[in-house]
């Protein structure tokens, strides 16, 4: 089967300084793939760049597919629907993702009457109300109506980050990327979102890339792991394998601090 | 007699939303506290009142048996001396203009501490593992887990009896955390810490004693292992549920 997502060699370079090397990272429909990395080592720009969206003044060596459509080189214009049809993605801090001026509504309806046109589908008014309710159902918001005419900051940082997440859905996106989708909310809401996407991704049949550099909260929603360390893949392949027979130092001593806190809790039980 | 005593504290930014209610809790000489809870919780207004940035609408803090005036400036400027803090930020928590000998020395100077500057300053370099031809540098020149040394270095160089951290590691990568984190244990054999967080995993490391605030109340309060080894409230309860694990299987 086609991956949905094929990097080849990506080396990405500002200045004469080398910020990704020989890249290589492939998504299978359906498949669940975790990047981790610490700060600096190149796993959200790697993100952005299956997107097509680099800064300008990075050059990018290599080849990126999505879909089976080319990205390095490819128009703005083909970018845009390449996004909305194959990918969407959910970031890290919701409150700066959302329009603060928009009822949250109205910006799950944009994604969503563009995906109906796509698809050939109706697109009237009352049509896209009814799919912005199911959507909010859908990321398990209680009373969708009312929540669609508020605001941003009307909202808690967990319903906030589910508003984002119905963003993407509504796009029907055969990937879902999320950058660190958990990293600023609570524990308890963080624990619920990745039930949630857990859910909705094997729900939708989508795949899923899940950038963090918190190891537990990967090895719960992704089969495989990819660890990047100064811009180079240093190792990848199953989760429950790579966490627990690490091959290469730096995912030895990232194992390892996971397991220390992990390690004082337990010794607290 | 304890090093803190925090007694019946209410605290409310508008009458009627109550931040904090009836919060009591002693630290002594020595210990160290975790208090977690997460956004809402009231961990950070507490800490405000800890650092005398605040006053509480009701009840009182006393540090050694005296009760916190702020007041009164002769007694917070020796408060300042004995409670120290690092923050959650080591990108905001720094003066960009400032070399790290002038950031580390700002507390001896502002609190007019007698003795040799330099030296306690070298003394407070060494004792967070940074080397001392870093005094002449400047922040921008540090890495996350550096810069937080240095905040560390700032707060512990006027040898405070009790240092506040709140969020101290969580802005940290996982491995500089665990770093910061053996270096704060380290220096907890010194000095009381207070320790505020959400990391129920970094408390267990770090912390002795433990609290956990919900909704501006302590739901349950003990010994960290025996809070989070048979947690009795079901709010203590859903967090340790919540934490993230790493799957079992074999150990490298």
């Amino acid at each position: 089967m086609r991956p949905v997502l094929d990097i080849a060699d990506l080396s990405i370079a500002a200045n004469g300084k080398t910020l990704l090397d020989k890249v290589s990272l492939s998504i299978a429909p359906g498949e669940r793939v975790g990047l981790i990395g610490e700060s600096g080592s190149g796993k959200s720009l790697t993100a952005l760049a299956a997107i097509g969206l680099l800064a300008p003044g990075l050059t990018a060596t290599g080849a990126i597919s999505l879909d089976g459509r080319d990205v390095i080189g490819a128009s703005e214009r083909s970018m845009v629907s390449l996004r909305g049809n194959v990918t969407a993605t959910v970031f890290q801090e919701p409150l700066t993702a959302l329009d603060p001026l928009q009822p949250v509504g109205r910006q799950i309806a944009e994604p969503l009457r563009r995906r109906l046109r796509r698809d050939g589908e109706a697109a009237g008014r009352t049509d896209v109300v009814a799919g912005v309710q199911d959507l909010l159902a859908q990321v398990a918001l209680p009373d969708p109506l009312a929540l669609s005419r508020r605001y941003p900051h009307e909202l808690s940082g967990g319903q906030r980050q589910r508003v984002a997440i119905a963003m993407a859905l509504a796009c029907r996106p055969q990937l879902l990327i999320a950058d660190e989708p958990t990293t600023a909310l609570d524990v308890t809401t963080q624990a619920e979102i990745l039930r949630l996407l857990a859910k909705l991704v094997a729900d939708n049949g989508m795949a899923l890339l899940f950038i963090s550099h918190d190891l537990p909260v990967v090895a719960r929603v992704v089969d495989r792991v990819v660890v990047m360390q100064h811009g180079v893949v240093v190792e990848a392949g199953p989760v429950g394998e790579v966490f627990s027979r690490p091959q290469h130092d730096y995912t030895r001593s990232l194992v390892a601090a996971a397991r220390s806190f992990d390690g004082a809790l337990e010794g607290a039980a | 007699m304890n090093l803190l005593d925090v007694n019946a504290v209410d605290f409310a930014y508008r009458s009627d939303k109550p931040v904090l209610q009836q919060v009591s809790f002693a630290v002594e000489a020595g210990a160290s506290l975790g208090i977690v809870g997460e956004s809402g919780s009231g961990k950070t207004t507490l800490l405000r009142l800890l650092l005398g940035l605040s006053q509480p609408s009701a009840g009182s803090i006393a540090l050694n048996g005296a009760r916190v005036d702020t007041r009164d400036a002769g007694f917070m400027r020796s408060y300042r001396r004995q409670v120290q803090a690092v923050f959650q930020d080591p990108y905001s928590s720094l003066d960009p203009r400032q070399n790290v000998f002038d950031i580390i020395a700002e507390p001896l100077r502002s609190l007019r501490v007698a003795g040799n500057h330099e030296d306690m300053v070298g003394a407070a370099l060494d004792s967070v593992g940074l080397p001392q031809d870093s005094l002449r540098r400047y922040p921008h020149q540090f890495s996350g887990g550096q810069r937080q040394r240095i905040a560390i270095a700032r707060a512990i160089v006027a040898r405070p009896q009790l240092l506040l951290a709140d969020e101290a590691v969580s802005a940290l990568d996982l491995t500089t955390r665990v770093r910061i984190v053996a270096l704060l244990q380290t220096l907890a054999q010194h000095m009381t810490l207070v320790f505020v967080s959400h990391d129920l995993g970094v408390v267990a490391a770090l912390c002795r004693d433990i609290i956990v605030l919900e909704r501006g109340r302590i739901v349950e309060a003990g010994r960290t292992q025996d809070v989070l080894g048979r947690p009795k409230h079901p709010y203590t309860q859903a967090l340790l549920a919540s934490v993230p694990r790493m799957p079992e299987g074999l150990m490298p």
